[in-house]
């Protein structure tokens, strides 16, 4: 009986939280958890606020390592718990790590396009990193939609790039294989149009009801009944279980043109064809010339691993490859079991090109 | 149970009885014993045994057996190309009949709220983005006032010369990159920053210690 008590009690934990977010709105910045990983805000301008997490230990990187997290949810996920974070792994490897927190649009930045985010936002981001560090290329490791941000910026800025990670990118948007692509795909441009007219930017509620819609047992019932199974094998998961249901609580608006932009994309397949405009310039895959790393979730349930795996063929670097690895799109992220073989393969990498 | 027994006792030996009294008489002598008090009876046994163990995870086998089906239920529903089709088409007018009834309901009432003095969801939706955007840049003030980095604004100043000076159509060469030749970037080809907003600069307060609003302890939405 006492499993069903604790599977009832996190049930309408968890049922109220959602309510709670549908009344008074998802992410915000003030709303995030205490970070497990100090750090400074060094830049802010736009859209962008960009961190600075200082190295530890002894053999510090020289490369600064700029990480560029997706634009609809808050970026904590990286920064989880102590011991939970790659941010934390990263500096405690010696990395300067730079993140850039997006800040949320507001109805007035609706029109912050593509354009916005990679050639004023990131490049912004960049030029404050070249001048705080004196150093002029960075390395840059992006995240799903953030790690398609930092391909566009680095096809469009490629001397500013000294190594590239991308890390479970949708690229190729002619892939119909997962629910979420078959739902995106029935998504009209109208419906879109539509959405942008009714709110300026699409709204925090209609992401995550359309991520939630995917899967509708897992959210409304089997997260919690696996919340308890995992605690009861490890007690203190329900602290990370809590963290992470804040973090799929924290959708952000996206805003209106790059919402527009990014479901054109996704119909026409243009970054893909190599046929994306970008303020009015090509995003041209085939100007990256820097080492890439496309790391792929094997179990990856929102950017299908089919998805990303053409990439090294489209840029002309040479030294590029495919790193698979059995995890899911989160799990990447936030799993011990990343942490402990996936991370150190991604640092090993980018140690060996830290010259 | 001694309870019970003691009072269907007491009833059986009733001699003035009633029709639901005939009817609890049936249903004792039907069922002797409570059903949970069986249950419990048998959940006791099965315990005896070293059953529970096995019952349970027959149990979570049947649960996750349950679970696995209803996924692929759905994922069956959502990559079918039928209902995909019925679904874009039933989103689209979803949100046109939205869009409509909003633009009716906003001419109605829009002039019917004033008149008796109360605000439109519009206005209190947007004072809600105002009071939000208000404490995001009351919170970056704070940090930025409790900031004594002069590299922050330094830093700050710096990149806005630098943006000043590539507007300017400066030179910029591109940086040797692990082995790849430089190339000359034309100016005009690097997009160049179209905002001037206000740069501010601030030092993370939201460690432990901290202001608690800063942590969002005191804080709702």
């Amino acid at each position: 009986m006492s499993a069903i008590n604790e599977i009832a009690s996190l049930w309408m934990e968890g049922t109220m939280r959602t309510l709670d977010a549908f009344r008074s709105g998802f992410g915000a910045t003030m709303d995030d958890p205490t970070p497990a990983t100090r750090s400074r805000v060094i830049y802010e301008s736009g859209l962008v606020r960009l961190r600075h997490y200082e190295a530890r230990g002894e053999n510090k990187k020289r490369v600064p390592l700029l990480l560029i997290y997706s634009l609809i949810k808050r970026p904590f996920i990286l920064d989880l718990q102590p011991g939970r974070s790659v941010v934390e792994y990263l500096v405690k490897q010696g990395f300067d790590v730079y993140l850039i927190d997006w800040i949320p649009p507001r109805a007035g930045d609706k029109n912050h396009g593509f354009d916005d985010y990679v050639n004023v936002d990131i490049a912004n981001a960049v030029r404050a990193i070249q001048v705080y560090t004196g150093i002029e290329q960075i390395s840059i490791l992006g995240y799903c939609f953030g790690a398609l941000l930092g391909l566009i910026y680095s096809a469009l800025h490629s001397g500013n790039v000294k190594n590239l990670v991308t890390l479970t990118i949708p690229l190729d948007t002619s892939v119909r294989q997962l629910p979420i692509e078959h739902l995106t795909a029935a998504m009209t441009s109208r419906s879109a149009k539509t959405i942008v007219d009714m709110y300026g930017n699409a709204p925090a509620w209609m992401i995550y009801s359309f991520f939630n819609t995917l899967a509708p047992t897992h959210h409304m019932l089997d997260k919690f009944v696996g919340a308890y199974r995992t605690n009861s094998k490890r007690p203190a998961y329900i602290d990370t279980f809590r963290l992470f249901e804040q973090w799929l609580h924290s959708d952000v608006p996206m805003a209106g043109r790059i919402f527009l932009e990014t479901s054109e994309m996704w119909r026409e397949n243009s970054l893909m064809k190599g046929t994306m405009k970008v303020g009015g310039k090509i995003a041209d895959l085939t100007r990256i010339a820097m080492p890439l790393l496309n790391v792929i979730g094997d179990h990856d349930d929102i950017v299908n691993p089919r998805s990303s795996e053409p990439l090294p063929e489209l840029v002309s670097s040479d030294d590029k490859q495919n790193l698979h690895y059995p995890t899911g799109h989160m799990g990447a992220a936030i799993s011990a079991d990343s942490l402990k073989r996936l991370w150190p393969q991604i640092t090993t990498w980018l140690s060996a090109r830290d010259d | 149970m001694a309870r019970n027994e003691d009072t269907a006792r007491s009833i059986l030996n009733s001699t003035d009885s009633t029709f639901s009294d005939e009817i609890l008489k049936l249903a004792q002598t039907l069922m002797p014993e409570p059903p949970t008090a069986k249950v419990k009876r048998m959940v006791a046994e099965i315990a005896d045994k070293g059953l529970d163990r096995q019952l349970h995870e027959i149990g979570w086998k049947a649960y996750d057996t349950v679970i696995g089906a209803a996924n692929n239920a759905t994922n069956r529903v959502f990559t079918s190309p039928a209902i995909g089709n019925v679904l874009g088409t039933t989103i689209d007018m979803m949100l046109r009949w939205q869009r409509l009834n909003a633009a009716i309901a906003g001419a109605f009432f829009s002039a019917l709220w004033p008149a008796v003095g109360l605000p439109s969801s519009t206005e209190v939706e947007g004072l809600r983005s105002d009071v939000r955007a208000m404490r995001e840049e009351l919170r970056d003030a704070v940090a930025e006032r409790d900031s004594k980095d002069d590299f922050a604004s330094e830093l700050h100043i710096a990149v806005r010369e630098s943006i000043v000076n590539q507007q300017a159509g400066e030179k910029l060469v591109a940086r040797t990159t692990n082995g790849h030749a430089a190339t000359e970037i034309d100016p005009a080809s690097i997009p160049v920053a179209k905002k001037t907003s206000v740069y501010q600069f601030s030092v993370w307060s939201g460690w432990p210690g901290a202001d608690p609003m800063e942590n969002g302890e005191d804080v709702g939405n």
